[in-house]
């Protein structure tokens, strides 16, 4: 029993959650809508932990992440109300942000800088950039409503942007877990030298988790843009400790103690059924903070004590 | 040479660990002001000794004596306490703290408010230094200091609860040459306050310069004990070796193939120097040298984890200078490296994953995709051949013992046809039986014409491989480079403590 709970706590607290709210009010919160609502409502904060959870499998940290949501959701939108073609604008932002990505690998991988301050200072500078191109202020008028169909619209009844991040998690579960990219990954953040050792690019293969992460991150920004028909130059600041908090969730369950994409999803339901829940419940917001950290903090001290034997 | 009173005595000291007796009633005594030197092989017994006198380990029989009173520690703070002090090879300083903080880590001394009392501090030292004549500038911070300093440092820590026997070990192991005369002016002075010197290295150029007596332990007894003076460097290494067991040569029955490696004057800029041997298809080459004396780095060179500055290497008659191992690798060689944990494995990533990564490319598929059913029958079959114990592929290898995890640290270069297969002490933490098994794959791999590098801090695992030759370093040269018969024990380590 204590070894389940150890092994697969997480994931039960998760249900605990489901059948908790299920309970309370059932007839809300436990119907077919209200849970596709919850996918969409977690879409871009999963778009971006699943980049933190590609940074962590490296065993490094990009504090970035935010900067480059908020970046890209700027630039698209920017680009649009200067008349660009919405895939243009969605183009060149994406392009833009995954250079930066590849410059933080770049410092971080060929210069061998140590990543939280470097990511530090690179998400500072891009804020920086990002503050500059849109003035300070939040840009909204203009933006035509064909960009807004794939954070508003929806194929059926399943948004585009829940697709989209189930799209982004199957690709990235595949990657991570039966490629030879993610059998590196797993190798580099499970001890660099010994990968080193055994022929593997360790730099090459930072550089493209950096890659992915910024990719990540700059589509959670589009995708934030058009849902919110407007983007704000700080929009993309919440999503960076929200998103590491999935991620570490995750590292909790199924590869114990590394990160990925399939405990990092249900970190974020988690995250997600919470937020949603509480909402029905008209429980005040704050509460959703309390429990996210007192489960996580649950979940390391059970991993923690197993550890220990 | 007067050693007065006994300060220090030990009296049949025993001390069995499962599978080994590693001491055997030993007795010694060391007296005021004298420098006994303590001296032996590998596995000899003489860090069981010291760690005996630390109170890291208890004996299971015999007794100590600090100035004829008997004393028995649980807990190295005790030792300290019955005035046994020890420096140790690794320096445990902390790099940004000056010598001040460092001699007083953890024993600050601080006012009444908490406040510390950096003065009363200083003083002390600078009473230390002035005594033992120690030209140490206080305000540098350790990683600024060189090796003998930060020495210095750790002599002037050890003496500030007044210790009457002053252990080294291996203080000089890391010291460039030049230092070396500095330490052992050290220990003089030492000696000269009338404390009892009990000093164990290899170096047997320094236990004839600094020692008044030496001690000599061979397979956990001591087999000699007695003055310097009348005593050659001969004599001494006959003491260590034992001359009984003289090894019968160990050539190897069969033929060696065309050159595969020819490595010429090699240096690194930093450790190897003039470095030149070759090796031919179907040969073990084995590697002796001390603990620094260069074998670790000469293998890395080779496998691209360092680069050498100066020399020619040629692999298959075609120069060779592989800048990472994944160059190394692509052109045929495998290292199994010193340090498994470290260097050798992804110690939580299962089997499965550790042996998959020299072959990432070989089993890309579509999209990526890491062929796994063509990959595991293999690794499977390699697993086997090794006979190594697994419950199954995707286990972390941290769960397996280490002879199973050095087998798949093996395993892993089995899987595709390597040609040079460079081995650093393939067979630490590895048991008994296990090491057999690695010896006889050793000669299996010679047998199939690859070529064997296999360095070892092991006299007796060295004869026991039966390499073609055998090479030793000697302070980052090689002191001399030995050929079928002339293989053998004393020859080996002449060269090894003498040079060539």
């Amino acid at each position: 029993m204590r070894g389940i709970l150890r092994r697969y706590g997480t994931l039960l607290a998760l249900f605990a959650l489901l059948i908790l709210f299920s309970v309370l009010r059932g007839e809300v919160f436990f119907t077919l809508r209200n849970f596709i609502n919850i996918t969409q409502q977690i879409s871009i904060l999963m778009m971006v932990a699943i980049g933190a959870t590609y940074i962590l499998a490296i065993a490094e940290f990009d504090l970035s992440l935010s900067s480059m949501v908020s970046f890209a959701g700027v630039v698209a939108a920017g680009m649009m109300v200067s008349g660009s073609h919405p895939l243009l604008a969605t183009t060149v932002a994406l392009f833009l942000t995954v250079c930066f990505g590849l410059l933080n690998g770049f410092l971080v991988a060929t210069l061998r800088l140590p990543s939280f301050v470097t990511t530090l200072a690179t998400g500072t500078l891009l804020g920086g950039i990002t503050f500059w191109y849109s003035g300070g202020t939040i840009i909204f008028s203009g933006i035509p409503r064909s960009f807004m169909v794939l954070g508003q619209g929806s194929l059926g009844r399943i948004p585009l942007s829940s697709l989209l991040m189930f799209a982004l998690l199957f690709w990235s579960s595949y990657l991570l877990l039966c490629t030879a990219l993610g059998k590196a990954i797993y190798a580099v953040g499970g001890n660099e030298i010994a990968a080193w050792y055994s022929g593997v690019r360790v730099s090459r293969v930072k550089v493209v988790a950096f890659f992915l992460a910024a990719l990540h991150s700059g589509l959670a920004g589009i995708v934030l843009a058009s849902r919110l028909g407007s983007a704000h130059p700080t929009g993309g600041g919440g999503y960076l400790m929200s998103s590491y908090t999935a991620a570490f969730l995750g590292t909790t369950l199924f590869r114990e103690g590394e990160a990925n994409v399939w405990g990092t999803f249900v970190g974020a339901l988690i995250m997600g059924v919470l937020a949603n829940g509480l909402t029905i419940l008209n429980v005040p917001y704050f509460l959703q903070d309390i429990l996210t950290g007192a489960i996580l903090v649950g979940a390391l001290v059970l991993r923690t004590s197993r550890e220990g034997r | 040479m007067g050693a007065g009173q006994k300060v220090l005595e030990v009296r049949y000291l025993s001390k069995r660990f499962p599978g080994v007796q590693a001491l055997r009633g030993v007795s010694f005594a060391l007296g005021e002001g004298e420098v006994v030197g303590l001296v032996g092989e590998n596995g000899a017994g003489k860090s069981t000794l010291v760690k005996i006198l630390a109170g890291i380990y208890r004996p299971d029989e015999g007794e100590i004596l600090v100035e004829g009173r008997t004393v028995s520690f649980h807990h190295p703070r005790e030792a300290a306490r019955c005035g046994l002090a020890f420096v140790h090879q690794q320096l445990n300083l902390v790099p940004f703290f000056d010598a001040v903080d460092n001699v007083f880590l953890g024993r600050w001394v601080s006012h009444r408010g908490g406040l510390l009392d950096r003065k009363a501090m200083r003083e002390v030292v600078q009473r230390l230094c002035r005594e033992f004549g120690f030209p140490l500038s206080l305000t540098t911070p350790a990683r600024d200091l060189s090796v003998s300093e930060r020495c210095m440092l750790q002599i002037i820590r050890a003496f500030l609860e007044k210790p009457r026997v002053l252990v080294l070990d291996e203080p000089t192991a890391a010291l460039p040459e030049e230092e070396v005369e500095t330490v052992l002016r050290m220990v003089r002075q030492v000696a000269l306050q009338g404390v009892a010197v009990l000093y164990v290295s290899h170096r047997l150029g320094e236990i004839f310069s600094i020692c008044h007596r030496v001690v000599v332990l061979r397979n956990g007894e001591k087999v000699f004990e007695g003055a310097l003076d009348s005593l050659s460097p001969e004599d001494l290494i006959a003491q260590m070796v034992g001359t009984k067991r003289a090894f019968e040569s160990s050539a190897l029955l069969f033929p060696v193939g065309e050159k595969i490696l020819e490595v010429q004057s090699l240096s690194d800029g930093r450790k190897l120097q003039d470095v030149s041997f070759s090796l031919a298809r179907g040969e073990i080459l084995g590697i002796y040298g001390l603990q620094g004396a260069g074998r670790t780095e000469l293998l890395e060179v080779l496998f691209g984890v360092r680069r050498y500055t100066r020399g020619r290497v040629f692999l298959y008659g075609r120069p060779f200078a592989p800048a990472s191992p994944e160059e190394a690798i692509r052109a045929g060689v495998a290292l199994v490296p010193e340090d498994r944990g470290a260097k050798g494995l992804i110690l939580r990533s299962s089997l499965f994953e550790n042996a998959a990564l020299p072959h990432l490319q070989e089993y890309r598929g579509f999209m990526g995709y890491f062929e796994e059913k063509r990959f595991k029958p293999l690794l499977e079959k390699v697993l086997e051949l090794l006979r190594t114990r697994y419950h199954s592929l995707s286990d972390p290898v941290q769960l397996l013992s280490g002879g199973n995890q050095q087998k798949v640290v093996l395993a892993k270069w089995l899987l595709r046809d390597f040609g040079l297969f460079l081995l650093d002490e393939p067979t630490t933490g590895v048991d008994v039986g296990t090491r057999r098994e690695l010896y006889r794959f050793i000669r299996k791999l010679a047998q199939e014409g690859k070529g064997v590098i296999v360095t070892s801090s092991d006299l007796e695992e060295i004869l026991e491989i039966t390499p073609h030759r055998v090479m030793v370093l000697r302070e980052g040269r090689v002191a001399g480079i030995l050929e079928g018969v002339e293989i053998e024990k004393k020859k080996i380590l002449q060269l090894c403590y003498q040079g060539g």
